[in-house]
């Protein structure tokens, strides 16, 4: 009997460990829809080189577009889009981008300024009329500008532990605005709306309802209209259109900060409908619209001038760059110069989209790894000043 | 290891003179089912999904004629199974107080102590070398400490030796589970038990 109960707990133990999804490499096949020059690239081998250093520290794969005026634009990768199915990672492979979506709603945001659908300086609660705006503290007093900016001072959900647990607890749950802004709801808002900046992802989900009220569809096809198709991003997407595509590389968390990972493609769902996170593009779709962005093809100079006005947090994190607050994008003070930027983390995945402002150069990168110790090399100021250190 | 052996010596012995003692009366075994979640410590009673889990216990009184109360210590295992991050078997013991009500009605509040193996149920690939392998789910050890309120329904009050229905509403802490990272995280269970002697003199 004790012989039968040993037996059947570690045989419990065993079948209850789920394998990692067998995917035909082939489902991950891509090319480019133009002649890829990289290799020719004059630093092709120092670049390749830095991926594969990023790689050799424990990232599972990265992808990187380095772009500087009159040159070749070089688009390289290193490690795995899929480890179990052993599928090298390539430039041209489609990954969840996160946060960077931001820059996208407030540049969508700007074109609806522009087109007298809405006025910046307006209340966010003179467009919005859900019961959520008098749940969530400022968001009656706030402007659509102090929500691009993140001067708004209203709370960010992701902050409240509440939160955080509940996400855990049912990782493949798919969060809709309101479960996600109900954890900002009676959250004390950090300071008066306009007399600070503070990162918060309740203020593009508010942008994100916006969007979808003033143009009458879904944030999937006001993006894919206004941006993707516009652009030429022929590799992009907004999740809530497809959340987990069949060839997204495999995202891997490295959960208990000891190296050992496990996939975690189907973890990000709160990722997939609101404005504040949900890109799924690869780094030249993105160079490609950040190039577009900075010199005036997306929205006129006027516009991106107020784009581009900062507001200084009256605290700096003292293990980053100093950074300044413009409306969806952020300065960062860097030893080498200013660069233009905006990073997003979603669960298994990391990207960076980096402006060079002395030579105009665009850098994006893009990791299917993150948390624990994957995020030295990847998103701190170090891993930061590494990449910077080699394409500068 | 010197810690691991004291801590094992003090686990066996709790539970060899808690089976001493209760060979008078049976012995008291414990049985629940429970649904666990990480939550925020009485943020949420009922969660969803379900991350079943199944829990075993002896106890020892320290009140040799308990009437109204009794102070004791539970020793036992637990198993629950997360359906998309771990199972885990958790070894515990706790310091009980329970006051019990004329009509068979008991409150009791627990203080525990655990130590729990974690493994993932997934593929899990460590990095070594510059690269990444699978590799075996060996399980990682964790500081498991809980507190728990307890309401209970004797069937026949005035038997020491009772059945009691009980629902336990457990929270306790995972440490380290991510350090650096997430140095703790806090988890909630909600227990529907039975406790019931074995070898008792009718």
């Amino acid at each position: 009997m004790k012989k039968i109960f040993v037996v059947s707990f570690f045989a419990l133990l065993f079948t209850a460990c789920e394998k990692d999804e067998v995917i035909d490499p082939k489902a991950y096949s891509c090319n480019f829809d133009f002649v890829d020059n990289s290799a020719s690239h004059p630093k092709a081998q120092q670049y390749q080189a830095k991926l594969d250093e990023i790689v050799k520290k424990g990232t599972v794969g990265i992808m990187m577009s380095v772009y500087h005026p009159n040159s070749i634009q070089w688009l390289g990768a290193s490690g795995k889009a899929d480890i179990s199915n052993n599928v090298p990672m390539q430039p041209c492979m489609i990954s969840r981008m996160g946060s960077t979506i931001k820059m996208f709603t407030a540049t969508v945001t700007m074109m609806l300024y522009d087109e007298n659908k809405i006025n910046l300086d307006e209340k966010i609660a003179h467009y919005l009329k859900g019961s959520y705006i008098g749940k969530i503290q400022n968001a009656e007093t706030a402007t659509i500008r102090q929500l691009l900016q993140h001067s708004s001072g209203i709370y960010n959900y992701i902050q409240n532990p509440k939160f955080q647990t509940a996400s855990m607890n049912n990782l493949k749950k798919e969060w809709h605005a309101e479960d996600l802004m109900s954890y900002a709801y009676n959250q004390d808002a950090y300071f008066a709306s306009g007399t600070d900046v503070r990162y918060s992802n309740t203020n593009y989900i508010l942008l994100g309802i916006l969007i979808e009220q003033i143009e009458g569809k879904p944030l999937h096809e006001v993006f894919e209209q206004r941006i993707f198709k516009a652009f030429g991003m022929t590799k992009s997407l907004f999740a809530s259109k497809n959340p987990v595509p069949h060839n997204i590389v495999r995202g891997y968390i490295d959960l208990y900060s000891n190296f050992k990972i496990t996939e975690s493609t189907y973890f990000s769902g709160w990722d997939y409908y609101t404005a504040d996170g949900g890109l799924i593009s690869n780094p030249y779709d993105m160079s490609l619209f950040f190039q577009k962005l900075m010199n005036g093809e997306v929205v006129n100079p006027k516009l991106l001038a107020e784009m581009l006005t900062w507001k200084t947090p009256h605290e700096q994190d003292p293990d980053f760059f100093p950074i300044e607050y413009g409306l969806g994008i952020f300065k960062m003070k860097t030893p080498k110069g200013d660069v233009y930027y905006h990073s997003g983390d979603a669960i298994g995945y990391y990207a960076n989209m980096i402006y060079i402002t002395s030579s105009k150069s665009v850098i994006v990168y893009a990791v299917n790894s993150n948390y624990g110790k994957l995020d030295e090399w990847v998103s701190t100021k170090k891993a930061i000043e590494n990449i910077l250190e080699t394409v500068w | 290891m010197h810690t691991k052996t004291i801590y094992s010596s003090l686990l066996i012995g709790l539970l060899f003179s808690s089976l001493v003692y209760a060979q008078e009366k049976g012995i008291p075994i414990t049985v629940s089912a429970f649904n666990q979640a990480t939550s925020m410590p009485f943020s949420e009673l009922l969660t969803s999904p379900i991350h079943p889990g199944i829990a075993v216990a002896t106890e020892l009184n320290y009140s040799k004629q308990p009437k109204h109360s009794r102070l004791f210590q539970t020793i036992g295992a637990s198993y629950y199974y997360h359906r998309y991050l771990n199972q885990a078997v958790t070894v515990f013991s706790e310091m009980g107080y329970e006051y019990r009500f004329k009509p068979g009605i008991e409150l009791s509040a627990l203080l525990g102590v655990g130590y729990m193996r974690s493994f993932r149920n997934a593929t899990e690939y460590a990095f070594e070398n510059g690269s990444y392998s699978a590799t075996k789910n060996t399980g990682t050890g964790r500081f498991a400490p809980s507190f728990s309120l307890e309401t209970g329904y004797y069937l026949h009050p005035k038997s020491i030796t009772s059945l009691k229905l009980f629902v336990r509403y457990q929270v306790w802490v995972e440490y380290p589970f991510s350090l650096g990272f997430i140095d703790l995280m806090p988890h909630n269970n909600l227990h529907l038990g039975v406790k019931f002697f074995i070898g008792a003199n009718k």
